[in-house]
């Protein structure tokens, strides 16, 4: 057995120890020990992006990154976004504008999104275009996630002008 | 998946096996590292998971995240040499790769996703020999050399030796270095991916000549590189790529024609570069 | 049906699974963990064809960790194959292998590396046969046959002009035929066309995998699972297991998407038994990578011949259809069915003769696919249209309003009458295309097509269930599963409607399926048309209930009052419910519950046993441009448009059509699962191409129409297929448009597109 790995992180928020096994994937670090089901599984070789998480800022698909990576890092994942009676303006607009239909890809593409407006707070179309294909949807068409997306920048910047 | 001797199975992240972690800190001490049998290095990441679902197996894996100097990039007016580790998004953004080749630049800022580009590696793409990955194209047809470090020592391979396995136990990538760079030019075209990409690079000598390396690559097998005397015809240039560049997917005679087509493209892009860069004189 | 029109009618509220869904809280089967639990992998055979001589997991039994192995020799009373009408796929492979990926064995261990270490344990010994690795393969004189002796299977009944064979020759599980009108008319027309046509083949490719955890308990199973189909499967299951229907508990939580995959028999099987095995709960799930080794849709080759007379009248049409089932018949015969009864299209025919038969090929199994073989004919049907246009010199679209049936024609003697009108459909997506004034441009061309498709099941039941609380809290309790089609909008919406609440006060139930009503399962585009008016018989029902209750307190008659909100309303005076309620059942209080039932009749008259419920239409147009350097086709604008009827939730309706248009276009371009004689060379996420928001056309408009003729509360129909049909055919007919060639195979590669223009030049 090998010697397990002691990291520190900061996970939406709380700060966050474990000792790991190094051969553990975040994906599951995530999922199993600190219950994030949240974080999704689905083809695990780091296309599909349903797994994405924001590491220090980057939008990363978790099940292509080793937990011992993440050691003094900031993750964050959908469920530091908001909650059912608190939602985000990622989640809020994504529900206004129906960007989601099974929901399987939704927390990827609301942390691809988070990640995307940090950056770009009026991202044009093809920025939008550029950073959604990152990830596979294969209910939507794209269309509504991208309309999602626009309308997010707007209650971001609606909610910059209510705080500022 | 991973064929048994007498059956498929599907690995998963689960399933990868116990590993001993090594994060060295130095070259020296990732090759030290690596030198053990059974060893993997561990950059980006971002095809490793896969290896492991298709049967890797590693009894120490070896972290380059907290390697000094593999990010670093750097042009000499001859010759521009990129760190393994230099992520695809800060490498093709670099000034140095955007002064000494700016098609390069270009290219490299198109691969694979946006999520991928926030996180893979130059060196990843390159080792990982799939015909997906682009960068080994794009090498290949630049003339890169790859340098190496392994237990033995240093040495310099090309895409072609990565491709054939011929990196020696242990070997870690450096750097890809490309060099004769003083008149060269580079252009890429993938309008027509995944079907096949086309990477031409253009190295003018001093007496008005010069020679067309042209790597072309496809979707299910590796890619092929064939060079020519600057001034063939395009479509002359693509009918020497081997027969071996047809697949199920696509027959070797329309890949030829394609890739002679989208070459001819590249060319008059150059030719027409050219033909302002005389104009602002 | 109510007068009302819905609250929602037509309006944009958010889905009610939003909150969940963009939290990240919505739980799937791929999230449930249960104390205990096993986790299951499985052994998977590594060629196409062969028989097992011998299977030995002695050393896997050995491994510490492992609680359950599972092959051929612990079958004892398991049946020898699940499916639908053929019984033909073993739970685990018993004497033979037939396609790569055949699942020989299951171990289930405390986590799953210890379960794959297992598995290299199993040794197993092959007698390679030779493999069947296509249609043409499978039907030469003398190809190797996938099952020596028929299995059991069945032909249902079927109404006029409709039958059936099992095995009409070997390698041919299933044959339908329909046929209508004299075959005469053949001698009237002045011109007979045949062509045929080759159709790709997709898979699902659900984000949320195939996957199971079972909890066997003594005799009592209890499962969770993704699937679409509750309780056929839970039938299926109880047959298989030589169990009792009732000793079986299907719990189904969020799907992440379905696409017709997740139906009947898949992980589920061995996750019980592996339970059993064990005496504790196991978990199987597949990756994506296995998912292509599990269920596919059917590849096609059709041939068509059509007569037609000069003025182009269409009048017959005969046409057969070839399915690549795989190595397993799954829904290939229903399939089937349905390939063959859409052959005609939404036209007029004097004589339909149709033939569909599913061939078995040593390839992963085909199954139910989103268009459930309306895709497959109609790639075929309004290609050839198109081919038939340009032959006599007329403009695609007037041949096909030409020839278009009426709103209200039966689309053939004894079924019910197409309920949208065709060429308003038409009309609207031509005119977004811009396709009668559009400017000739090199290389550029317009293309349109439409399509057909009896939606809402066949013969299918639906019912519902629907309590109110004593607070006014509504519960609805039906087994539509929410698949990502926003079956839990759509249809709280109807009994929020009916009641006159406000939707959020109506809580969907899980489906469970020991409490929740019986349902034929969640396809073919019925959960507002069928599930829906089941749903709101079962909202007036109560209603009537609970209004019957407070006019007996209140000493009066039921129709001297109104619900409003939870009141009742007599003349001016209003009596809240809740205070009547407690006064009459004291402080606990009480539930009101009403039911509903909803399936059209059985008619021998119709050639499948039952009207159609509605028609499931859809019209396609696409502009696009052609490289003739290199055959690339760009899509310039895509227009797709389907009719519900009436959108109880425009966000939902809308969604369900654009994520269909897609599928229909990365169809046409460029997803495909790859064979090379029967090997699959793209079976994972990396190489397997599914469309990203960069590949959607320049333009992408998807029209829902609301013609209001459906059948389903306020008129609604059905969604979620109808705009995927036609659209490859469309963007092939742009092609021909352009550069005036046609591709009758798909994908249209820029390979294909390139030969057709240039011909053979060696």
């Amino acid at each position: 057995m090998s010697t397990p790995v002691e990291i520190c992180f900061s996970l939406d928020g709380q700060d966050r120890a474990a000792a790991i096994a190094p051969n553990t994937a975040l994906i599951d670090l995530l999922r199993d020990r600190f219950g994030v089901t949240g974080v999704k599984a689905s083809c695990e070789r780091g296309v599909c992006g349903a797994c994405t998480v924001l590491v220090d800022g980057t939008p990363t698909a978790s099940c292509s990154l080793f937990a011992f990576a993440v050691d003094g890092a900031r993750v964050e994942t959908v469920n530091g976004q908001g909650s059912e009676s608190s939602l985000g303006p990622v989640q809020r607009a994504f529900t206004e504008r129906g960007g989601f239909q099974c929901g399987y890809c939704t927390p990827g593409m609301v942390m691809l999104t988070t990640a995307l407006l940090r950056e770009h707070p009026d991202p044009s179309d093809e920025q939008i275009r550029t950073w959604i294909s990152s990830n596979i949807c294969r209910c939507t068409g794209y269309l509504m996630i991208i309309e999602s997306v626009r309308r997010a920048a707007e209650l971001i910047r609606e909610e910059g002008h209510a705080n500022g | 998946m991973r064929m048994l001797s007498h059956g498929l199975v599907a690995p998963t992240q689960r399933t990868i096996p116990d590993f001993d972690l090594r994060r060295p800190l130095t070259v020296n001490e990732a090759v030290a590292a690596g030198a053990a049998g059974g060893s993997a290095y561990a950059q980006g990441c971002t095809d490793l998971f896969a290896q492991f679902r298709e049967g890797l197996r590693c009894t120490t894996l070896v972290s380059l995240d907290k390697v000094a100097g593999l990010r670093d990039i750097s042009y000499d007016g001859r010759t521009l040499r990129i760190g393994s580790g230099a992520i695809h998004h800060e490498g093709a953004r670099h000034p140095a790769v955007v002064s000494a080749l700016p098609g390069l630049a270009a290219a490299w800022r198109q691969i694979a996703t946006h999520r991928i580009r926030q996180r893979a590696t130059i060196g990843g793409n390159v080792m990982a020999r799939r015909p997906r990955y682009e960068m080994s194209i794009m090498c290949d047809s630049l003339g890169a050399e790859l340098s190496f470090i392994s237990p033995n020592g240093p040495c310099r391979l090309s895409t072609a030796d990565v491709w054939d396995s011929r990196v020696p136990p242990g070997g870690l990538l450096l750097s890809v270095d490309i060099p004769e760079l003083a008149c060269a030019w580079f252009g890429y075209e993938r309008s027509l991916r995944p079907l096949l990409t086309v990477a031409a690079t253009v190295r003018a000598d001093t007496a008005g000549g010069g020679t067309v390396r042209v790597s072309v690559g496809s979707e299910m097998h590796r890619h092929f590189t064939v060079e020519a005397p600057l001034g063939t015809d395009p479509m002359d240039i693509a009918a020497t790529l081997p027969g071996e560049i047809g697949d199920a997917v696509a027959s070797a005679r329309y890949r030829r024609h394609a890739a002679g087509v989208l070459l001819g493209r590249l060319l008059d892009r150059l030719a027409s570069e050219h033909a302002s860069e005389e104009k602002s004189r | 049906m109510a007068d009302l029109a819905p609250a929602g009618h037509s309006a944009a509220p958010p889905r009610v699974d939003a909150p969940a869904k963009v939290t990240g809280t919505a739980r799937y089967t791929a999230d449930v963990r249960l104390p205990g639990m096993l986790y299951a992998k499985v052994l998977r055979s590594k060629h196409a064809h062969a028989r097992l001589i011998s299977v030995d997991a002695s050393r896997a039994r050995t491994v510490p960790g492992v609680h359950a192995v599972l092959t051929r020799d612990e079958l004892d009373g398991i049946a020898p194959g699940y499916g639908y009408f053929v019984k033909d796929q073993p739970v685990v492979a018993r004497d033979k292998v037939r396609y790569v990926g055949d699942v020989i064995a299951a171990v289930a261990a405390v986590d799953e590396a210890t379960a794959l270490r297992a598995l290299e344990l199993i040794d197993v010994a092959y007698e390679p046969l030779p493999a069947v690795p296509d249609i043409d393969a499978a039907l030469a004189d003398g190809a190797p046959v996938l099952f020596d002796k028929a299995p059991p299977g069945i032909v249902p009944p079927y109404g006029t002009g409709a039958s059936a064979l099992l095995r009409p020759r070997p390698n041919v599980c299933y044959e339908f035929r329909y046929e209508t009108g004299p075959d005469d008319v053949w001698a009237e027309c002045d011109h007979v066309f045949t062509d045929s046509f080759a159709f790709s083949r997709m898979n699902h490719f659900h984000l949320e995998p195939f996957v199971t955890v079972a909890d066997v308990r003594g005799e009592q199973i209890e499962i969770w699972t993704s699937t679409q189909n509750p309780f056929p499967l839970r039938k299926e299951l109880a047959r298989v297991l030589g169990t009792a229907e009732s000793k079986i508990r299907v719990n189904v939580p969020f799907v992440g998407g379905g696409f017709g995959a997740k139906n009947n028999c898949k992980t589920e099987p061995i996750a019980i038994l592996l339970s059993k095995i064990a005496g504790r709960p196991v978990r199987y799930c597949l990756t994506t990578e296995e998912g292509f080794l599990t269920m596919t849709q059917h590849s096609a080759i059709v041939t068509v011949k059509t007569g037609v007379l000069a003025d182009g009248t269409f009048v017959a049409r005969e046409s057969k259809v070839l399915l690549d089932a795989g190595a397993y018949s799954d829904g290939s015969p229903l399939v089937a069915e349905k390939a063959g009864y859409r052959m005609p299209g939404p036209y007029r025919w004097r004589h339909i003769k149709s033939s569909c038969e599913c061939v078995m090929t040593t390839t992963t199994p085909a199954g139910p696919f989103r268009g459930f073989g309306a895709p497959q004919a109609t790639w075929a049907s309004e290609s050839q249209v198109d081919m038939i246009a340009r032959r006599l010199l007329m403009d695609p679209y007037e041949l096909r309003v030409k020839n278009f049936k009426a709103l209200g024609e039966p689309f053939v003697p004894g079924e019910s009458g197409i309920d949208s009108d065709m060429r308003e459909g038409l009309d609207l997506v031509a005119a977004e295309l811009g396709y009668h004034s559009r400017e000739r441009m090199p290389n550029r061309g317009m293309g349109l097509a439409v399509s057909l498709k009896d939606g809402g099941g066949v013969n299918k039941p639906a019912t519902a269930r629907v309590k109110i609380a004593t607070s006014g809290d509504v519960y609805l309790s039906c087994g539509t599963v929410e698949i990502g089609q926003g079956a839990h909008t759509a249809l709280t919406q109807v009994v929020a409607d009916v009641l006159g609440c406000p939707r959020e006060k109506v809580v969907y139930a899980p489906i469970n399926t020991d409490i929740t009503p019986f349902d034929q399962g969640t396809n073919a585009s019925s959960g507002v048309a069928v599930m829906g008016q089941a749903v709101q018989r079962a909202a007036e029902d109560v209603k009537a209930k609970v209004l019957e209750f407070a006019a007996s307190r209140l000493d009066c008659k039921a129709a001297d009052l109104t619900l409003e909100g939870w009141a009742v309303l007599r003349g001016e005076e209003m009596t809240p419910l809740t205070g009547l309620i407690h006064g009459s059942f004291g402080g606990t209080g009480f539930e009101f519950t009403g039911e509903g039932f909803y399936k059209i009749a059985t008619s021998h008259e119709a050639p499948l046993e039952a009207q159609c419920v509605f028609w499931e239409n859809g019209w396609a147009g696409a502009e696009v441009e052609v490289d003739p350097d290199t055959g690339k086709i760009t899509v310039l604008q895509l227009v797709a448009s389907g009719d519900v009827g009436k959108a109880i939730n425009t966000l939902t309706c809308r969604g369900q059509d654009e994520g269909a248009a897609m599928m229909g276009y990365a169809q046409a371009l460029f997803e495909e699962m790859r064979f090379s004689d029967g090997v699959l060379l793209n079976g994972e996420a990396l190489d397997y191409r599914v469309p990203l928001a960069e590949d959607l056309p320049r333009r992408f408009v998807s029209i829902t129409q609301e013609q209001g003729h459906g059948p389903g509360p306020f008129g609604a129909k059905g969604a979620g297929e109808g705009a995927m049909v036609p659209v490859a055919a469309a963007i092939a007919n742009a092609v021909h448009d352009a550069v005036g060639v046609r591709i009758t195979q798909l994908p249209l590669t820029p390979e294909r597109v390139f030969t057709a223009l240039h011909g053979f030049e060696e």
